[in-house]
């Protein structure tokens, strides 16, 4: 505590507070360079010009990387420095396929970047310490579940492609679903802190009906929305959570049980089920009707070998919903197999940084919140990507960054933003207490 | 001709997409590298705290953090009030203050939350959190906002407990 103290004795500062940011730039660095190699290229393959508005999708594009980057530096110096990167890659990816296949949607999806990484911006300013959300766990599950109920209510819910999961205030429609995953990401994490001890205790059958509501709640979305995606992604959330947070593979066993169940039950009840399963079945038995969605992404993915066709020289658009739900299919034809392949590599890193920052949480709330929402990130990954390669029967939903859609980038980055704070909450920045020096 | 320039820029691009993700993991590489070695010799003082720490620390730099100096600032001793005034709380790796009876250095004191603050020990020194506690913790008389390292004489108040470490 004297000034002749060597670096040695005080390493945390500049070793674990600066260095990340540093790593982040350079990273950010290499991502823009492959973003507007992206843009350039899917440009000069459709239109064999070099594209008349790069130099403004570039200063856009750089603006929004600097200003994330900017607020990570003074509001989560410590964080993690993949969390950023890697999504503002899948976004771009994502943005640059999105304009290939749809002109019209560049401007929509660029403002909703725009309002994405504004709410990434906001949630580091407004959540100081992520441990203030615990106090509010009944009032988030409360409005997780209206927020749910919402498209529901006649004249504010809208049913669009059969799925009756929209809202439309004026013009804007959007997912209330996809802030509900998060609010009830946190009130699942703050309600099993509070039951955790008795849960590891002892497990009674009465111990296990939290898991029954939550079933009950997803087979009401799905029954009632007609949304298959969130249904699963909601239940497999809840059973992940509570399995860690008891702390016994029982929890594992019942809800795969009630999940089988239930998935059994929706097909037997349900046209619309049995027909998913059918088509994932065999996709072939109707290659021009009802499996042509699934069929022309086969295709897709098979046209583009190992490296693509190249970015604007394959025909991703005969794909239906090839922006949203198939957008993987169309990297997989455009960029190959080395560029789907990388798409999951990026995933796999986000995700794998989101485990990290449980795994190092000392608080419970934390380790919990922190897993839910990287559970949410890894199983709406699975769901679509084993929808569209065959792997599970294909359920609509967004792929985290990359598909076109404003409410789900938007709570994607409100989603990253949290677990950078609490990522940036685990280094712990030692100054001297004030009257020791 | 277009179509190889096109070839060649689109592996250039998968070229920097895997660079990149080569980079993440070398960061994230380095990182845990680091935290590891960091890691080393946080336990030695903690777990000996009658040793000098000489010898344990031989390819370590020069200590000059006061935990270990001698077993000078590895305890707590309760100032006040009277009724507990004089105990002594050895120092643990992470020692947890509290009202619940699983907290290191247990404290009767209804304003004290059930886990309210805890002195763990990072680089070399001890570091006071304050664990969300309803009504805060004091180092020094003022209110503790942010991890803060703490030394001997400094003191630490939850409640109407003031502890001073020694």
């Amino acid at each position: 505590m004297t000034a002749t103290e060597s670096p040695p004795t005080h390493p945390v500062s500049p070793l674990l507070a600066l260095k990340p940011r540093r790593v982040e730039t350079g990273l950010l660095v290499m991502v823009g360079a492959a973003v507007a190699v992206a843009y350039a290229l899917a440009s000069f393959g459709t239109t064999e010009a070099i594209p008349a508005n790069l130099g403004p999708f570039l200063l856009w594009m750089f603006g929004l990387g600097a200003v994330a980057h900017l607020a990570n530096r003074h509001f989560a110096s410590g964080a993690d420095p993949v969390f950023l990167p890697i999504s503002l890659l899948l976004n771009g990816l994502g943005y640059v396929v999105i304009t290939r296949l749809d002109g019209s949607l560049a401007a929509l999806q660029s403002t909703w970047t725009a309002i994405g990484i504004g709410g990434y911006v906001a949630t580091l300013l407004f959540v100081p310490r992520v441990r203030i959300i615990e106090q509010y766990r009944y009032l988030l599950g409360i409005g997780g579940l209206l927020l749910l109920m919402i498209p529901l209510v006649p004249g504010l819910g809208t049913e669009i492609n059969g799925a009756r999961i929209w809202a439309s205030v004026g013009p804007i429609n959007f997912q209330p679903g996809e802030f509900a995953k998060l609010t009830l990401a946190a009130f699942f994490a703050g309600y099993l802190v509070d039951s955790r001890e008795l849960l590891r205790s002892r497990l009674e059958l009465r111990d296990l009906a939290p898991i029954g509501v939550a079933w009950a709640g997803s087979l009401g979305v799905m029954v009632f929305q007609r949304d298959l995606g969130s249904s699963l992604l909601f239940f497999t959330l809840f059973v992940v959570v509570l399995w860690v947070a008891s702390e016994r593979w029982v929890v594992l066993a019942v809800g795969a049980v009630l999940f089988f169940g239930g998935a059994f039950a929706a097909w037997t009840m349900f046209d619309h089920v049995q027909k998913r399963v059918d088509i994932w079945l065999d996709p072939f038995a109707d290659p021009k009707g009802d499996g042509f969605q699934i069929v022309e992404g086969s295709f897709a993915l098979a046209d583009g070998g190992l490296t693509g066709t190249g970015l604007g020289q394959g025909e991703p658009g005969r794909i239906p919903f090839a922006e949203t739900d198939f957008i993987f299919a169309a990297i997989g034809e455009e960029l190959g197999l080395a560029g789907s392949s990388a798409v999951l590599m990026a995933f796999l890193l986000l995700i794998g940084s989101g485990l990290r920052v449980s795994l190092r949480a000392d608080r419970v709330f934390e380790k919990l919140f922190a897993l839910g929402l990287t559970t949410l990130l890894a199983v709406q990954t699975f769901v679509i990507v084993g929808g569209v390669l065959r792997v599970v029967p294909l359920t609509g939903i967004t792929l985290p960054f990359v598909s076109y859609g404003g409410s789900s980038l938007v709570a994607n980055y409100v989603l990253l933003a949290l677990l950078v704070r609490m990522s940036h909450e685990q280094r712990v920045l030692i100054r001297p207490a004030k009257g020791t020096a | 001709m277009t179509d190889q320039l096109l070839f060649l820029l689109r592996l250039g691009l998968l070229a920097i997409v895997y660079l990149t993700f080569f980079r993440v993991l070398r960061a994230v590489w380095v990182e845990l590298r680091t935290e590891n070695r960091a890691a080393v010799p946080v336990p030695v003082p903690a777990a000996m705290p009658a040793t000098n720490g000489a010898s344990s620390h031989a390819g370590a730099p020069p200590p000059a953090a006061p935990v270990d100096d001698s077993d000078a600032g590895s305890r707590l001793v309760v100032l006040t009030p009277p009724a507990v005034a004089g105990q002594v709380f050895e120092l643990q790796a992470e020692t947890t203050i509290g009202r619940a009876s699983d907290c290191a250095v247990v404290i009767d004191d209804a304003r004290v939350s059930k886990v309210h603050a805890r002195i763990f020990e990072r680089d070399d020194r001890w570091v006071v959190e304050d664990l969300g506690s309803t009504n805060g913790t004091l180092v020094n008389d003022h209110v503790l906002d942010h991890p803060e390292s703490v030394g001997p004489g400094d003191r630490i108040q939850v409640g109407e407990h003031v502890l001073e470490l020694a």
